[in-house]
């Protein structure tokens, strides 16, 4: 018979706010899926694009650039205050996380917003080609991303003005920033290949 | 020793065993490819179950010189196997590149456009009265080259007759093709592949190869119109016909029927099947299918016809005069 | 019976009474909601992992009276048991219960119940969420059966090839249908995935590193971390299509730029990693099976391990070779062989190792080592006629024929069914406290594997005769009688086999002899707590020192310092489980149920009527709100 060893764990903390929390590996493992199903519309996208002899069809022209173009840098500045709303968590300073919240939410809805124009930018009704299909689909998804992000800030930030806030509202806040820099990090390429790849590739 | 095998379950079964009684190059080079994998497939089964067995009853140690005893086994078998299946692919992609040869400009080319449920076949021509339409039915001269250009409206369905060759796929949208050369005159069933909806069970075809000759006279056949009614009884069938709604969807060529959706009849009596191949073209199953057809192959687009007796007998045998 | 089990000396804590208080106090943080409308509330992952189990088998059960009913049409020729259109519902519906209802969602149940066990953890991270994965499969068999008793099922097959599942050629609400337990399928799959991988990556027991994992545990993280990948491509697929349907867009019309194609390849990228998907973790139950029966660590752990790593690799590789007939370029067509033929290598590595393992070993003859046995014997046929249909040539004679219609059976059933039967009669005992009968459970084994192959061998010949798949009669005069007969015959036998399972089970827990902890003296972790385990798992979480803890205890032990009182999960480091933190789990709630209702019934009434599912997105922001304000009640 073994000595049985007895591992003593009662000096670990109770609750971290980084990569070592399983919040956290369950935010980017949705990441992970939400990314795969980007990869794989794009994917239909070429193949579509590949078996097309004009892309766009002719009679509906390239998308314009504008409304994308300038919601594109609303996205890339609202990563600021994404990234003051990671840092105020990890500082667990509740005044800022309040206050980052709200802006995300601010920035958010105003992307959503100009959102509208980008989808008339394309020039097409979803159900009149299969080129209108797949660039409404790739918007489409990534903006409902956009409201699920939307719709937990709204969560996190109505909670937190009602209630006293705990170490895990900060790792909330936290993966609220996160997830917004997925947002911004997928619409890059989402951008080249909606509005300027049937315009210059 | 193959051929043993082969006729021993020929002589079980009794009958033809189809996708080897190869009547074609193509089907040949598939047959001894499959032959081959066939064999070393059963090999290493064998060998996985009599090592397996072995090991069961064998009485032995977990000693470390074992353990790497073990451990060569296991990669030399590893190994084996990689070699096999490398053999395989190297025969698989050879006999690939030999049955997929291209056509070449002496090829017959036909083209066949599937519909739910039947198989529409056309022999084109430059010259528009020498074009042939008919159904259900592929004729072909032994030892030429036959290229089959595919294509559908409808669904996706697959032409497939194993005496001659592998399957392919007809898809709406794109343009495929099958290619052959019988090597042997007869008859041989074709059918579809692919799930294409009620009738995909019963929508068959027949090929029949024969010697160039009677290859041409039976061209030269099909491309007449219509045999006009020598008798009364006849033509009354033809009135049956042309004032019923058949002439909505079938097209009799000399006639006042030119309905598309449904086979072409203009030289039915020549055909030894109909319904797809799924009926002999006898004159009670003939009746039978004007009459009901839904009671044979249910849910198929053609609908019943209630006629009287008299009507229904003149218009069989106007039919079975479109020779 | 199984050899008395031996069960090594227990740790002594300090003083006994000290260990009772702990397992009361236990016993009180991790309680359940009592009542039938506590069944609601439920989220212990043993609780959620039996609910697949069962509602799995239950769908076994029916897609197998649609396989009895294909057989019965099928056993003569002209048969008019069955109208064509019935038929094709019927092989829809089969085809569909049985991959997305059956294999699928019993893996998920399994790996759900023994992963935490087997890994030294109370409870998978994200409890609640666990339980909307449940609820959401549910909604989905409910539906899909909804409209099958009303006549009005889907009819294109379970892979409902375009046009022919499009509105032009199938209207009405089945397909519609479909499509939407796809996305209930899907779902539950991914919520199960993403616990498990965090389970398995954080929750292991204190030293517990990567390569002390057991077998079955890598089998079924590699085949989660494979549902993440697979499962988008249906979500593209399936919401194509639902949007071809209902919305008027234009992927798969070929007038419109789309193409028919496209469906294919949507589907089948996610269809046959889903075929791995179900496999793997059959394989992680042989391991666990073999080794509990000869009393060896498998042999060749690493490879193993590579081989599992290289099969799911691969497996994503393959899907063309669906797609041989339909005319693609031939250099694609090789490349797709030669990787459908690569993947029989990671998978004779695996057999050759389990064969090294039991060489000489004199095995336990108990009946999971039975199934394992009808494993092998099955599963390599049905891995080698792959082989044969790898090669495009061939392929394209046996192509949707009856050939391969034994051959997937050979896989699936052969290859993951077998092994689940073994796995269930392996752990019924620690699932329920009381041993399966081994005389019933020895007939049940012997009339499953000869029913089997006589249903399926002949399916070989009938591919080879010419007889294509998905028809609902034949023709007399093909020669196609007797083997189509035996194929059914062989189906009744099967339907036996499996009644007497059912006997077996119902018998067993009411009468069945009473398992100890260890009744197998198994290996790993989940035998080192009681029969049935209490809802916390592990009175202490162990700590471990070798890959095969109940055999090899020294420098083992156990975890002291972690406080009973609220729902506590010791997270470790993901590489050499050394402890990291404490993080607390939400307790038993009525959230999930009731989000899977709002977002469920939005997407049923899609169906109907569009705007449903933006109604269901929305009445579901209050009901995420109720959840996170209740996050913390216990």
């Amino acid at each position: 018979m073994s000595t049985a060893r007895a591992l003593d764990v009662s000096n670990l903390p109770d609750a971290v706010l980084d990569s070592r929390s399983l919040v956290w590996w369950g935010t980017l493992i949705m990441t992970v899926i939400e990314g795969m199903v980007f990869a794989i519309s794009v994917g239909g996208y070429f193949y579509l694009r590949n078996l097309a002899s004009a892309w766009p069809p002719p009679s509906v022209g390239p998308p314009d650039l504008t409304a994308p173009t300038v919601n594109l840098g609303i996205l890339l500045v609202s990563a600021i205050p994404a990234f003051l709303l990671d840092r105020a968590g990890k500082e667990k300073n509740a005044r800022k996380v309040r206050i980052y919240l709200a802006w995300n939410l601010v920035f958010g809805t105003a992307f959503l917003v100009v959102r509208y124009w980008e989808f008339k930018a394309l020039h097409c009704m979803w159900n009149q080609s299969a080129y209108a299909s797949i660039q409404w689909t790739i918007l489409g998804l990534h903006t409902t991303n956009l409201l699920t992000s939307l719709a937990e800030t709204g969560i996190v930030l109505v909670y937190i003005m009602l209630r006293p806030i705990e170490d895990h509202h900060f790792l909330d806040a936290r993966l609220d920033g996160v997830f917004w820099y997925f947002i911004v990090v997928t619409w890059i390429p989402l951008y080249v290949v909606v509005y300027l790849v049937p315009r210059f590739g | 020793m193959k051929r043993i095998f082969v006729a021993a379950v020929f002589a079980a079964n009794g009958c033809a065993y189809e996708a080897l009684d190869r009547a074609s190059p193509e089907a040949s080079a598939i047959t001894n490819l499959h032959w081959l994998i066939f064999w070393i497939c059963v090999a290493v089964w064998v060998l996985v179950l009599a090592f397996l067995a072995v090991g069961l009853v064998r009485r032995g140690s977990t000693a470390a010189q074992d353990d790497r005893r073990r451990t060569l086994v296991v990669a030399g078998a590893t190994g084996v196997s990689a070699l096999l299946l490398l053999v395989m692919l190297t025969a698989s992609v050879i006999t690939g590149r030999a049955v997929a040869t291209p056509a070449g400009p002496g090829a017959l080319e036909i083209e066949v456009t599937g519909h739910q449920w039947w198989w529409e076949i056309r022999y084109p021509s430059s010259v528009s009265d020498r074009v042939v339409v008919t159904a259900n039915e592929l004729h072909v001269p032994v030892d030429r080259t036959v290229r089959l250009r595919l294509a559908t409206n409808d669904v996706i369905h697959s032409l497939w007759i194993p005496n001659i060759n592998g399957k392919k796929d007809l898809i709406p949208g794109r343009a495929t093709s099958l290619t052959f050369r019988p090597r042997r005159i007869g008859t041989f069933g074709g059918r579809c592949a692919e799930f294409c909806g009620y009738q995909h069970a019963k929508m068959g075809l027949l090929l029949i190869v024969q010697p160039p000759a009677d290859f041409e006279a039976w061209l030269d056949q099909q491309r007449q119109p219509s045999v006009e009614p020598a008798e009364t009884a006849l033509e009354h069938g033809r009135d049956v016909f042309l004032h019923g709604p058949c002439a909505t969807c079938h097209t009799i060529r000399g006639t006042a029927a030119f309905g598309h959706k449904a086979p072409d009849l203009t030289h039915l009596a020549s055909r030894s099947t109909i319904a797809a191949a799924s009926l002999p073209n006898t004159i009670g199953h003939l009746a039978g299918w004007v009459v009901d057809a839904q009671r044979i192959k249910p849910g198929n687009r053609m609908p019943p016809n209630l006629l009287s007796a008299p009507d229904l007998l003149d218009l069989v045998a106007y039919l079975r005069s479109l020779r | 019976m199984s050899s008395p089990a031996e069960k090594a000396p227990r740790e002594k804590a300090p003083g006994d009474s000290a260990e009772e208080r702990e397992r009361a106090e236990l016993a009180r943080t991790w309680r359940k909601r009592s009542g039938k409308l506590g069944l609601l509330f439920s989220v212990d992952h043993k609780t959620i992992g039996k609910r697949y189990i069962i509602t799995a088998f239950v769908f076994f059960l029916v897609g197998g009276l649609e396989a009895a009913a294909m057989r019965l049409q099928l056993a003569r020729p002209e048969s008019r048991f069955l109208n064509p259109d019935i038929y094709a519902q019927v092989f829809t519906m089969h085809g569909t219960t049985m991959m997305f209802f059956f294999a699928v969602p019993v893996m998920l149940g399994i790996g759900l119940y023994l992963v935490p066990l087997m890994v030294g953890t109370r409870n998978v991270p994200f409890p609640r969420l666990n339980a909307v994965g449940y609820w959401f499969y549910l909604m989905g068999g409910v539906l899909l059966y909804g409209t099958f008793v009303m006549n009005r099922g889907p009819d294109a097959g379970w892979f409902a090839y375009v046009p022919l599942s499009g509105n032009a050629y199938s209207a009405g609400h089945g397909m519609d249908a479909w499509v939407q337990i796809i996305n209930f399928t899907e779902v539950s799959a991914l919520i199960v995935a993403a616990s498990l991988i965090v389970t398995v990556f954080k929750q292991r027991a204190p030293g517990m590193s990567l390569n002390r994992i057991p077998l079955f545990v890598w089998a079924i993280l590699i085949t989660m971390i494979m549902v993440i990948f697979a499962m988008p491509a249906v979500i593209f697929a399936a919401g194509s299509l639902n949007s071809d349907r209902s919305l008027g867009t234009h992927f798969f019309n070929p007038a419109e730029g789309g193409d028919a194609l496209l469906w294919q390849h949507a589907f089948w990228f996610f269809g046959h990693p889903e075929v791995y998907i179900i496999f793997l973790p059959a394989l992680g139950m042989v391991s666990s099976i073999i080794s509990a029966s000869t009393r060896r660590p498998i042999f060749g752990y690493t490879a193993m391990v590579l081989a599992l790593v290289a099969t799911a690799f691969l497996g994503f590789g393959l899907w063309v070779h669906h797609m041989f007939a339909t005319g693609l370029p031939q250099m694609g067509e090789a490349f797709f062989t030669a990787a459908s033929m690569m993947i029989a290598i990671p998978t004779g590595v695996q057999i050759f190792c389990w064969i090294a393992t039991l060489w000489g070993s004199r095995p336990r003859w108990d009946v999971p080592f039975l199934f394992v046995l009808g494993f092998f014997f099955t599963f390599v046929i049905g891995g080698l006629t792959g082989v044969m249909l790898a090669s495009v040539p061939v392929d394209l004679q046996l192509h949707d024929t009856f050939f391969v219609v034994a051959h997937f059976h050979y896989v699936l059933i052969g290859g993951a069914v077998f092994p689940l039967f073994g796995g269930v009669y392996h752990w019924f005992p620690k699932i329920t406290g009381r041993m399966l009968g081994r005389t019933l459970g020895i007939w049940n084994f012997a009339l499953l594997f000869v029913g089997f192959n006589l249903t399926f061998f002949p399916m070989h010949e009938l591919g080879f005769h010419g007889m294509p798949r998905r028809v609902y009669t034949y023709s007399p005069d093909r020669g196609w009688n007797g083997l189509n007969l035996a194929a059914s015959l062989g189906a009744a036998l099967m339907a036996v086999a499996v009644a007497l399972f059912l006997i077996n089970v119902f018998r067993s827990l009411r009468r069945g002899a009473r398992a100890g902890e260890n009744p197998w003296n198994a290996e790993t972790l989940e035998w080192a707590t009681s029969s049935p385990p209490p809802a916390y798992n592990f009175v202490r979480i162990p700590v471990v020192a070798s890959r095969s803890p109940l055999w090899d205890r020294e420098g083992g032990g156990f975890v002291t310092g972690m406080p009973t009182d609220k729902r506590l999960l010791l997270v470790t480091h993901a590489l050499d489980a050394e402890p990291s933190h404490r993080e607390e789990v939400p307790g038993p709630s009525v959230n999930p149920f009731l989000i899977s209702l709002t977002m469920g019934l939005g997407l049923i009434g899609s169906i109907f009527w569009l705007w449903w599912a933006v109604i269901g997105a929305f009445v579901s922001i209050p009901v995420a709100f109720l959840w996170y304000w209740t996050e913390e009640e216990p």
